[in-house]
């Protein structure tokens, strides 16, 4: 028997792995603590300085507060957790008649579903927004979470779950009498709590990244989003770095605390909920 | 009976099958359920993506002036060096980046589900690297890679080891923009990895935690082909975000140094977004999206023959 | 108008159409009018000019829209190229203004604006095509050698005279970087807008190279003498490692805070910063020449322009007009920019309120005035400043100056031939 417990071995490969992954962000976080000056200042030799700040500031992200980067978070929020909410139930329901359902033509259909994700969504976007537009549907919320909702990724990746749920519980439901809607929402969704999380986390990224379509569509200060009020620090000659970092702390910290309570399900088996 | 698939698009998993009761009305009452699951994902769908795409898809016969000019604008491309050789790029560079994320998510999510303790805690720090707006990583990288006062060079003069160009060498631009796209991408792969690895029954996992090479016998011939359905998953879509991407070489290499980096999806941003040249952009959409899913499409056939061969 | 009249003969017909044309007459005397406006810079610095010209025409509000820099261009090919009536004005950067035109999304100026007093004539030029003038010039540029004290005291080097007749030549600041180098500076010097068209023109230009365009604007020629003469000094500067490679314009101005660098060609908009930054002891002297050749600066900057499609012409007119012309509107302009003002009266009143450092205004109204180059007139330019900008930061990277700018040249004509 080793001295040392199994987990020893994985836990040390997992944090050395995660160390490496974590340096550019502590970077980061480091960085917007800085006063602007010194951010570039301490690059090279290698020293403690670049990690280690000589002066510390809060400046960064009271600037970027007063600038009103609080609305604009709130939008990039509300925009990216509605698409979630909406998005999980459509392209769940999809992925269900993808996978449980045999009906005429599912092969083209869910062909035709790889091939939305396939599409480059910034090729289609100048043309789609002037319909947009035309519609007089920009300076809207609908307008922001309309592309994000229904997700290719997100129909494909629940698809390949709900396959592998064991179809003796759908035979045995629709026995009883189960309407499918009830197999759906009672048997499916709960048994698919990981990747549930997995295709929140895809409809989320596609609106938290979304920068040209925003961009596109709406006008005013009411609607902007964050990443486009990052990019409005970026002036002719220079750019407000301090910002800019203060910014991207906040916008992978919200994200990261919303996870967090959610961890638990990554980790979660199917083995582990009793179905066998 | 069991025609079960993971990717086949001929085929399905049939669960609702007619199968025992083979009469119309059965059919009928699948077909109206399936139409009712898929319509409100369907029509967003086809006014968010299909719908602006058959409207490119007209818009790459014309010209600036909206007259109608055949196949111009593909003669143009075709006969265009940079362009044949942004598809050269495009194709080299996921040559190398799938494989690179894929095995080094399938890594992560081993450690994380094999025995790591606090496995949701690592997944969740490995997946902030995607949250991060891609901007802001493409600056970082940039600031970390400066050949001449950046950190990385840094840490190799320290260690002993010999400085590299980096973005700036038409050598090495294109493992840059790896590292970096492989930073944001790895521990969100894994994510999916992670989720696909529980789904192998527990017997099998337990046999997971044995040493030795049981392990990776284990690994190869039975967990693997378990998981291939989230495997799937991964590769097909990895591989499609990583055809289009162009953030990073946007704001770091703008396809350079000499087109080292020039990416399709970035030339046709350039020519929509910066030359105003959207018949060009669009005719240059259609040919990607052409190459796309006829890579796409052979990584669906592979799957399956592999399948049914086994 | 949606109001239901009865009746549905030709002559009611004709009646409603008469009581709505005189509905929307009356309401737009009555109803405030609203301009959007749109630019990069952040608002604070349109707030001025914004607050002067509302108080002196009630009735006109304005409303300001700051979109990111990098796709100010896009955005304008979007909504204005697709015929929105928003933005009712827009900034356009004078080398655009050519393209603009062409797409007719720049309103024709002249029949408004007859005469055009005060205003530096390169930039009026900047802002004219084929004889009429397309927007209204707001602000101006040039560049400045910034060098550090330290640095040269260092080397024993002497410090560069603010004379632009004893201005440095390009070799000179080169031998000098290397013996501050040899001294202990990390670099030797380095370009503000390190590898974009707009700093690297007057290389060429001094070099005999000329701008790269025909004066009519439809040929281009990159690689002559000057121009592999100059791309040649460009590049030695980083294989010698006098000048940092992979370092982004925005960036660059940080080596020269950080005290790393011994001189730094730069835009005057650098001084405050620099000024307050601890322990930088740095001077100013002219933009540095070839030796033998022609003295040449960049210049250029924004004019403010009318969207054809406006439903508020005669107003947008108005505005552009007071923060470009008018006495106080283009003062107000002014103190919201970190470029000087192309208007010529408000250009003293800037310089001794905003940059009190002996000498620099009069070295940028000598540079202005004698040895200005502007960016070459053409539609093409989008292309041309593109492809150019690839080729310099090819040739920064260790491409053969001749072959990068031969591909230059090749990808230019080639995109010119779309047009």
């Amino acid at each position: 028997m080793p001295a040392l417990p199994k987990s020893f071995v994985p836990t040390l490969l997992i944090g050395i792995v995660t160390a490496i992954f974590m340096t550019p962000l502590m970077w980061l976080v480091v960085s917007a603590f800085r006063p602007e000056g010194d951010i570039l200042g301490h690059l090279s030799p290698l020293t403690w300085e670049i990690i280690v700040p000589a002066r510390v500031t809060t400046e960064n992200f009271t600037l970027l507060i007063e600038n009103g980067f609080g609305r604009a978070v709130f939008n990039s929020v509300f925009i990216a957790f509605g698409s979630v909410f909406l998005g999980l139930l459509i392209n769940s329901m999809a992925a269900f008649a993808l996978s449980a359902i045999e009906f005429p033509r599912r092969g083209l259909v869910f062909a035709v579903v790889v091939v939305t994700f396939l599409i480059p969504f910034e090729a289609i976007g100048i043309p789609l927004a002037g319909t947009v537009r035309q519609l007089n549907l920009d300076n809207s919320y609908a307008a922001l979470m309309g592309p994000g909702i229904a997700n290719g990724f997100a129909i494909f990746m629940l698809r390949q779950f709900f396959l592998s749920i064991p179809k003796e519980l759908f035979e045995a439901a629709r026995v009883d009498g189960v309407s499918l809607f009830q197999i759906y929402w009672r048997i499916y969704v709960p048994l698919s709590k990981a990747p549930m999380v997995g295709a929140g986390i895809i409809i989320f990224l596609f609106q938290w990244q979304a920068y040209m379509w925003p961009l596109l569509v709406t006008n005013t200060r009411e609607y902007e989003v964050a990443p486009v009020a990052l990019a409005k620090l970026i002036g002719q000659f220079d750019f407000d770095l301090g910002q800019m970092l203060a910014g991207a702390v906040l916008l992978a910290l919200i994200p990261a605390l919303v996870i967090l309570p959610l961890q638990r399900y990554f980790t979660q088996s199917i083995a582990g909920t009793g179905v066998k | 009976m069991s025609a079960d698939s993971s990717i086949n698009l001929t085929r399905g998993g049939a669960l609702l099958s007619p199968g025992s009761v083979e009469d119309k009305k059965g059919r009928h009452q699948a077909t109206l359920s399936a139409i009712l699951f898929l319509s409100p994902a369907f029509v967003l769908l086809i006014l968010f993506r299909l719908a602006p795409v058959i409207q490119v898809f007209f818009d790459s016969f014309l010209n600036s002036s909206s007259e109608w000019v055949g196949l111009e604008n593909y003669r143009f491309l075709l006969e265009s060096d940079s362009f044949l050789n942004s598809i050269r790029v495009t194709l080299l560079f996921n040559v190398l980046i799938n494989p690179i994320q894929i095995v080094m998510a399938l890594g992560m999510a081993l450690l994380i589900v094999d025995g790591a303790k606090k496995p949701g805690m690592w997944q969740t720090l490995n997946l902030l690297p995607v949250v991060v707006p891609l901007a802001i990583s493409s600056l970082i990288w940039g600031v970390a890679f400066r050949p001449d006062d950046g950190i990385i060079n840094a840490i190799l003069i320290a260690v002993g080891l010999p400085e590299q160009r980096w973005l700036t060498s038409a050598d090495q631009a294109m493992m840059s923009i790896i590292i970096l796209a492989s930073w944001v991408g790895v521990g969100y792969w894994s994510l999916f990895l992670v989720a696909g690895l529980h789904q192998v029954p527990k017997d099998v996992m337990e046999a997971a935690t044995l040493d030795g090479a049981r392990y990776w016998r284990t690994l190869w011939y039975v967990r693997l082909p378990l998981m291939r359905r989230p495997l799937a998953f991964v590769l097909v879509a990895d591989t499609a975000v990583n055809l289009l991407l162009f953030a990073p070489v946007q704001i770091l290499t703008r396809g350079g140094p000499v087109d080292s980096t020039n990416l399709v999806m970035f030339d046709i941003y350039r020519n929509a977004f910066v030359f105003a040249d959207l018949p060009l952009a669009a005719a240059e959409t259609v040919l990607l999206l052409i190459v796309v899913m006829a890579i796409v499409g052979l990584q669906f056939f592979m799957l399956n023959q592999r399948r049914s061969g086994s | 108008m949606s109001t239901q009249i009865p009746g549905n003969g030709p002559r009611s017909w004709l009646g409603a159409t008469a009581l709505a044309l005189i509905l929307c007459g009356t309401s737009a005397f009555a109803e405030d009018v609203t301009l959007n406006f749109m630019g990069p810079e952040a608002p604070a610095a349109m707030e001025k000019v914004i607050a002067a010209f509302e108080a002196e025409n009630p009735g006109i509000k304005v409303n300001y829209e700051n979109v990111p820099f990098n796709d100010l261009n896009s955005i304008i090919q979007t909504r204005v190229g697709a015929g929105d009536p928003d933005p009712d004005v827009y900034t356009a950067d004078q080398p655009r203004i050519a393209s603009l035109v062409k797409k007719g999304q720049l309103l024709d100026l002249s029949p408004w604006v007859t005469e055009i007093d005060g205003v530096i004539q390169s930039s009026i030029d900047a802002s004219t095509v084929d004889g009429k003038l397309y927007a209204l010039p707001i602000s101006t540029s040039s560049q400045i050698t910034y060098y550090n004290k330290d640095l040269l005291d260092a080397a024993g080097i002497a410090h560069p005279s603010i004379d632009p007749s004893a201005r440095m030549t390009w070799e000179e600041m080169r031998a000098n970087g290397k013996e501050a180098m040899a001294a202990g500076s990390e670099f030797g010097f380095m370009w503000d807008q390190i590898n974009r068209y707009y700093q690297l023109q007057p290389l060429a230009e001094s070099a005999g190279g000329g701008s790269g365009v025909s004066a009519d604007g439809t040929a281009v020629d990159v690689t002559n003498d000057g121009w592999v003469k100059a791309m040649t000094f460009y590049a030695s500067a980083f294989e010698d490692g006098l000048a940092p490679r992979g370092v982004q314009p925005g960036q660059t101005k940080d080596v020269f805070a950080n005290g790393q660098i011994a001189y730094f060609v730069g835009g005057p908009w650098w001084l405050p910063l620099f000024s307050r930054t601890e322990g930088l002891n740095f001077g100013i002297a002219p933009h540095p020449y070839f030796e033998g050749g022609e003295m040449a600066t960049p210049t250029g900057a924004w004019s403010w322009g009318v969207n054809p499609n406006s439903d508020h012409v005669e107003e947008a007119v108005k505005f552009i007009m007071y923060a470009a012309l008018h006495p106080v509107g283009a003062l107000e302009t002014a103190k919201g920019f970190g470029l000087p003002p192309a208007n010529t009266t408000t250009f003293d009143v800037y310089y001794t309120e905003n940059i009190k450092i002996d000498g620099v205004a009069d070295l940028i109204k000598s540079e202005l005035a004698n040895t200005s180059r502007i960016r070459p007139r053409t539609t093409g330019y989008v292309e041309f400043e593109t492809f150019m900008g690839k080729a310099f930061e090819d040739i920064r990277n260790g491409a053969d100056p001749a072959d990068a700018l031969s591909t230059a040249e090749k990808a230019i004509e080639r995109a010119w031939s779309r047009n």
